[in-house]
């Protein structure tokens, strides 16, 4: 306890509190921009703080770390452009809240979302990070592809009314994810010579095209306002107390942000989409999703917070990185000389628990700006498009060049925008394509492995306990809607032959 | 402070200039900040070595310095960047000699030639070494000894990585045949170990020198000629009685074909003077980095030296797909 409260004293003094706020409001700023990541948002600011302290230092660059998730539900909201690709769930039915004048609502529902995900990551990640990274270690190659195939699934929910239309572009995703150099065959594939695409097609690059260059030529449409009301309703702490009414959801989504945080090779970006698919399944009317319904928001949005820390726990338990932002994170704790893993916790303890407590405190600064200036930022709805259009595109090529300073990636930007443009006029979801782009490179990189590890024996895939459960739980997940259909066609039937 | 003197204030740099230029163009470069391109992504190896020296570098070269990230295809991306930029000495490359080797042999969007870059000088060296999970071989001759009945699983930071020519290197000299498991870097392939799903993995010394400290995972065998500081008590190849040759691992600066050679000087001097600074070496020392001073002509000499034995182990991969 002892060692508790003296990180406690240390996390508040002067410098690293102003820290904290500092690296929040730097991350939200981080978050709101699409281009720029969490992880590359910590990478710019590297030079700024290696002349601090560390431990002020790894709170700065921790607050903006977390606070850039939440940032990212902000634009996702309010221009349908997610600011990170982990929000790229929340776009489904925050944006069309917003349409209805609710954005505010929305905002205060995200806000809740990243204190009460955050905090029960936050508090696992303090408590139970040795179990939860041992658990974690139990996941290789064969269990990673089943997993991805497993939330390729999701697909099947985000498409429900045009089947085939959404699978035309899921199958448009996983093709362009096999462009780039394939790392165990060591062949470059489908590149036509354009050096950019070595590594594959860039999922940042290809989430500014696809929402906020797409939204941005379709706002340019019109000049009206996001809202078609041209006026709000309900205010950000409605949205905020709301969040509440719905706590299955709230547990659920928690359980599968941290569930896929705790893996190393799985992101944000399936964990907010895993959180919607089960919310859409478990709800009383599925079809209200996607035309603005508030659990559509909360679920992806407490699964991204939840999944942070839970990043952090291979992160900081075992010294090996739990994300891309992770990755950049331990590189961090080298430069100042912390030993990451488990020496961390007797040689940097004070740093670490510091660190810790300031992660909790973070959740205060999220609360406090999430209830004072979000009600200015849902104003964002009501302001013109003339205004708007110019201000999307701007600051998200911004982004998009600012990752590795190249302008082919701006280009690359502006095709996925015309493609989403497109897409979108003949009623084709972009979402499918970012699911098929972000998964397909893992199912195949982690089928590729596996089999390469088992030296070409299929078994590998259903050998573990793990590899079994999983892949019951794709084929309840392919059967379910059968499945349901089956359970209420003989329930009727009971009822019927009852009286 | 009155307009008179505001205006005599503004001609004074019209009245120093003039006269720093006619003590030639030696004394004026750097004029602006010097950029050094690191072709991984913040917060690697790569970028944490340059990182590291670069406010000392700043010091000595008395204009500022900035790491820039150009990530992607193996660093060949920045690698080609530099290649082709001017030679004005303003645009410096950080990267590991066996990678741009590597990537000239092995990859389509290598466009540069590492002979024709100019060596500007040598920072660090790493040596490579072989970890296992501490529960499966607890000496180097235990898995000497398994390998040779079973084909083991060894990991790799990534397809044609010198990790991997490591490990070929390995192969070759103890004549047995490893399942080579490539990974998207280092990280995944420990992580893998740790969990026990491959048998050793072939890594950088400082970056597993900590949970080698914790235990985590076991040291069974460095790369190198002779016992290293970091690891007193890993063998090397010699001590079990096989010989190999020696493949250096080490991160260098380079610039485009032809920096004049006044420029050239003056990069190599504050980059000699910045490694020899205390606070560089204190950093070095609590950081595990393995500073290896080497001037432009040195490390020339180390390329040509290490050309033909990278390549000889390049060509062995090569033909073993």
């Amino acid at each position: 306890m002892e060692v508790f409260t003296h990180a406690l004293i240390q996390a508040l003094t002067w410098q690293n509190l102003l820290a904290l706020i500092a690296g929040g409001i730097y991350g939200i700023v981080v978050g709101v921009l699409p281009g720029i990541g969490s992880a590359v948002g910590m990478a710019l600011a590297l030079p700024l703080t290696l002349r601090w302290p560390p431990d002020t230092a790894l709170i700065f660059l921790c607050a903006s770390y977390k606070l850039s998730g939440y940032g990212g539900s902000i634009t996702a909201i309010l221009l349908k452009t997610p600011g990170e690709t982990a929000n790229a769930a929340t776009v489904l039915d925050g944006f069309p809240l917003c349409e209805k004048g609710e954005g505010g609502i929305a905002l205060g529902a995200s806000c809740a979302a990243a204190v009460v995900g955050g905090l029960i990551g936050t508090l696992c990640l303090i408590f139970f990070s040795p179990p939860l990274a041992r658990f974690a270690l139990r996941f290789d190659a064969a269990e990673y592809c089943l997993l991805a195939i497993l939330a390729l699934t999701i697909i099947s929910t985000v498409i429900e009314e045009a089947v085939i239309k959404g699978l035309i572009s899921a199958v448009i995703g996983l093709t362009l994810a096999t462009i780039g150099f394939d790392n165990i065959s060591g062949i470059l594939r489908f590149t036509f010579g354009i050096d950019i695409l070595a590594d594959g097609i860039p999922i940042i690059q290809a989430l500014v095209g696809l929402f906020a260059i797409t939204q941005a030529i379709e706002l340019a449409e019109s000049t009206e306002t996001i809202s078609k009301l041209g006026d709000l309703k309900g205010s950000v702490w409605d949205g905020f107390k709301k969040y509440f009414h719905y706590p299955w959801n709230i547990i659920r989504s928690s359980l599968i942000g941290l569930f896929i945080g705790i893996l190393p090779a799985v992101g944000q970006t399936t964990s907010g989409f895993l959180a919607y698919m089960e919310a859409v399944r478990e709800a009383k009317h599925p079809e209200t999703f996607g035309k603005g319904n508030i659990e559509g928001v909360i679920a992806p949005e407490t699964a991204n917070n939840a999944c942070m820390p839970g990043d952090l726990v291979c992160t900081l338990s075992l010294g090996v990185p739990g994300s891309v932002g992770a990755a950049v994170f331990l590189g961090i704790m080298i430069i100042f000389v912390i030993p990451p893993g488990p020496l961390a916790f007797t040689e940097k303890a004070d740093v670490i628990y510091t660190l810790f407590m300031s992660l909790l405190l973070a959740h205060l600064l999220i609360l406090a700006i999430g209830l004072t200036s979000f009600k200015y930022f849902a104003l964002i709805s009501l302001v013109p498009n003339t205004i708007i259009v110019p201000t999307i595109i701007g600051i998200s090529l911004i982004g998009s060049y600012a990752v590795r300073n190249s302008m082919a990636d701006v280009a690359l930007s502006i095709v996925f925008g015309f493609l989403g443009y497109m897409m979108n006029k003949t009623n084709f979801s972009p979402i499918p394509l970012l699911i098929g782009l972000v998964l397909g490179d893992m199912v195949e990189k982690n089928f590729h492995r596996a089999l390469l590890m088992s030296e070409g024996s299929l078994s590998i895939f259903y050998e573990s306990l793990i590899s079994k459960i999983l892949i019951a739980l794709i084929f309840l997940s392919l059967f379910y809607p059968y499945i349901s259909k089956l359970w209420k066609r003989i329930r009727q039937k009971r009822k019927e032959a009852l009286p | 402070m009155s307009f008179k003197k505001r205006l005599i204030l503004l001609f004074v740099p019209l009245l120093v200039f003039p006269l720093g230029n006619a003590e030639g163009k030696r004394e004026t470069f750097p004029i602006k900040p010097v950029t050094i391109l690191c072709g991984y992504s913040a917060g690697g190896s790569t970028d944490i070595q340059i990182r590291t020296v670069a406010p000392y570098l700043q010091k000595y070269l008395g204009q500022p310095v900035i790491v820039e990230n150009l990530p992607g295809a193996a660093g060949t991306l920045a690698f080609n960047k530099v290649f082709s930029s001017e030679p004005d000495g303003y645009l410096i490359l950080v990267a590991n000699l066996q990678a741009m080797i590597l990537g000239e042999y092995f990859r389509e969007t290598a466009r540069y030639r590492t002979k024709e870059m100019t060596f500007i000088y040598n920072l660090v060296k790493e040596s490579n070494i072989l970890v296992t999970h501490p529960e499966l071989y607890g000496s180097f001759r235990e898995f000497a000894e398994a390998a040779k009945i079973k084909k083991l699983k060894v990991g790799v930071a990534g397809k044609w990585d010198p990790t991997h020519v490591f490990t070929a290197l390995l192969e070759q000299t103890i004549k047995v045949k490893f399942n080579v498991i490539p990974y998207e870097g280092g990280g995944p392939a420990v992580t893998s170990l740790m969990g026990k799903h491959i048998d050793a993995v072939m890594t950088i010394g400082s970056t597993a020198y900590d949970k080698v400290r914790a235990g985590q995972i076991r040291a069974l065998l460095v790369m190198e000629k002779a016992r290293t500081a970091q690891y007193p008590d890993v063998p090397v190849l010699a001590d079990l009685g096989y010989e190999a040759p020696t493949i250096l691992y080490n991160y260098g600066v380079y610039g485009p074909p032809k920096i004049p050679q006044d420029r050239l000087k003056i990069l190599e001097a504050a980059f000699a003077k910045a490694v020899r600074d205390p606070g560089y070496i204190e950093k070095t020392k609590k950081m595990n980095i393995e500073v290896y001073p080497l001037s432009a002509q040195q490390f020339r000499k180390i390329y040509e030296e290490q050309y033909p034995i990278t390549l000889k182990f390049a060509e062995i991969l090569k033909r073993g797909e």
